[in-house]
């Protein structure tokens, strides 16, 4: 095989290589644009602004992620623990879930966002606020999720649990909560990037921190370079997020078959 | 819906004693004194449906004797599953009695062994593991059950898979993987609702036998139902041929065959007098098979 050909291979089984080579070439034309066309900084930054505040800023901004940080993932895991167990409670039983899924979709179509300026008429500027919509965003997808993968289990391997004399409890234990983990974990990646975008709508409604009010002040203050910047960083606090939990999924339920890879569709707000 | 009676039952042909199978290894199994291991008396079954209520079993009546290996062999829709289901108290009929072992089925019964006809394996669990799910549900000792679970696997040629996944596994394994879990507590009684229908011919063929060799090993009744007619006379004692709108027994045929039976039994002519007699039963009720 001559050089070329052995290349060609590696890529055809290293995809990565080629979104790499994408990304540096948009990167260059985007710098290029800017050169070519004379784009005025606070229109639009060379990437290389954009990375020196990345660089130099970063006293500013890691305090501002930590805190972003913080609220994320205090509303997404409040969102896992009351909508895990709100689905359980749900699924307990026919009345309820007659009752109850209705509103649940019903209250699915309100726009949460619409409801983080009453939220601190309640809660106050700040954390609170930020959690509370933070946890709005992401709990509907985890209820559903986890009502879903409960109530898909195959009835067959109830059947055969209850042949073996098997209780509710064991049942639940043993065969229904395993099958239902691959949809529970879908609904905690979709969920985990509306947790960003809702702590963000909690900064923006004027927080003193976080990573939305410096996106705020270095909008006023026509900073287009820092802004890019605090983007960036709001978009790797949610890219870790969302590994942690693939990487979670894939230690905790392997035999799972359609993950072959990565699963690249969080959903978006 | 009434409950029409035209001709569902036909207890004289099977209220009585079975053949017994003692002496199965022999041509002729000997008339009989085996106690019955399941009574179905009269059991009706009406499904609710939007166009009204729908009787998917009309009074069927069945005595199986202990040891024996009771085919329900028809049609797509006629009940068959309805009825195994019922036997085993997973649902409950409408009226009627069903008895295991002298005790009226009321609840899911759990001294049974039970197969579909998917496996029904947790995804996530080995295969030991699985068949081990039986031990751990009925609180059974772990070592001593573990033992017997590897002996049983090695026995249906998985002993070289015990940590394998499911899905690590071929349709045929698997299906073997779960008749090794319907039997791992020895029941007495084994329900298999087309253990073997969704596999090809040859790996359908190599269970039979397996099931046969299985079967001839340890005692215990067996309710197997199929819509395979080569299949039922194959391994069957009795072949009790349902019929279907609503279903009924339709007639109960004794397959005088001797035992251990082969493959090439069926290019016998005594194989296709059974089968032919099958297909007349079917022809009378208007049935494609
Ligand atoms: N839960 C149910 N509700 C309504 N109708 C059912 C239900 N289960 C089965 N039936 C109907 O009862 C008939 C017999 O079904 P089944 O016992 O599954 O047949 P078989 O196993 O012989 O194919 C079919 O017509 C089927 O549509
Ligand atoms: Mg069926």
């Amino acid at each position: 095989m001559d050089l070329s050909a052995k290349i060609r291979n590696y890529i055809r089984f290293h995809n990565w290589i080629l979104t790499v080579i994408v990304v540096v070439l948009m990167i260059a034309a985007w710098h290029l644009a800017i050169v070519a066309f004379d784009v005025q900084p606070f229109v639009l930054p060379k990437p290389a602004d954009v990375l020196a505040s990345v660089i130099y800023g970063a006293g500013d901004f890691l305090p501002a992620a930590l805190s972003t940080t913080k609220s994320i993932l205090g509303g997404f895991l409040l969102a896992v623990g009351l909508g895990v167990g709100l689905a359980l409670v749900l699924l307990s039983s026919r009345t309820l879930e007659r009752a109850f899924f209705p509103l649940l979709v019903g209250a699915q179509l309100v726009p949460k966002v619409a409801l983080a300026p009453l939220l601190t008429v309640w809660l106050g500027i700040g954390r609170p606020t930020e959690i509370m919509v933070a946890f709005l965003l992401s709990f509907f997808p985890i209820v559903v999720n986890t009502m879903i993968g409960i109530k898909g289990v195959e009835l067959g391997k109830l059947d055969v649990a209850r042949s073996m004399g098997a209780g509710p409890m064991g049942i639940f234990i043993k065969v229904t909560l395993p099958s239902a983990l691959p949809s529970i974990f879908a609904g905690m990646k979709v969920a985990s990037t509306l947790a960003v975008v809702g702590a963000i709508v909690g900064e923006f409604i004027g927080a003193r921190d976080g990573l939305g009010n410096v996106l705020l002040t270095a909008n006023s203050n026509f900073d287009t370079a820092t802004m890019f910047a605090a983007i960036l960083y709001l978009t790797v606090i949610g890219m870790v997020l969302f590994f942690a939990l693939e990487l979670i999924e894939h230690f905790s339920i392997p035999w799972h078959h359609s993950k072959r890879g990565l699963n690249l569709t969080p959903g978006g707000a | 819906m009434p409950m029409l009676r035209i001709d569902g039952r036909c207890d004289g042909q099977f209220d009585g004693q079975p053949a017994s199978v003692h002496d199965r290894m022999t041509a002729m199994p000997a008339q009989a004194t085996a106690r019955p291991s399941v009574i179905i008396d009269d059991v009706s079954q009406v499904y609710p449906t939007r166009n009204g209520d729908y009787l998917a079993l009309d009074r069927v009546s069945l005595t199986i004797a202990q040891g024996e290996f009771v085919s329900l062999l028809g049609p797509s829709g006629c009940g068959k599953s309805t009825l195994l289901k019922a036997v085993s108290g997973l649902t409950r009929h409408t009226s009627g009695r069903i008895e295991i072992g002298g005790h009226p089925v009321v609840k899911p019964q759990t001294d049974i062994g039970i197969v579909f006809q998917e496996p029904f394996l947790l995804e996530w669990r080995s295969v030991l593991r699985n068949v081990m799910l039986q031990a751990e549900f009925r609180k059974l000792d772990k070592a001593v059950y573990t033992e017997k679970a590897r002996d049983l696997l090695e026995r249906v040629g998985l002993g070289g898979f015990l940590d394998s996944l499911p899905h690590e596994l071929s349709g045929g394994m698997r299906q073997r993987a779960a008749i090794c879990r319907a039997m791992l507590h020895d029941p007495s009684l084994l329900l298999m609702d087309e253990p073997f229908g969704a596999l090809d011919a040859m790996t359908r063929d190599n269970l039979n036998l397996l099931l046969q060799d299985i079967w001839l090993r340890s005692p215990k009744t067996v309710l197997f139902v199929t819509h395979g007619v080569t299949e039922a006379i194959l391994l069957s004692d009795r072949v009790v041929v349902m019929s279907p709108r609503p279903g009924r027994i339709a007639e109960v045929i004794t397959i005088d065959l001797p035992r251990p039976r082969t493959l090439k039994l069926r290019a016998t002519p005594e194989f296709g007098r059974y089968a032919h007699q099958i297909h007349e039963v079917f022809r009378s009720l208007g049935v494609d098979s």
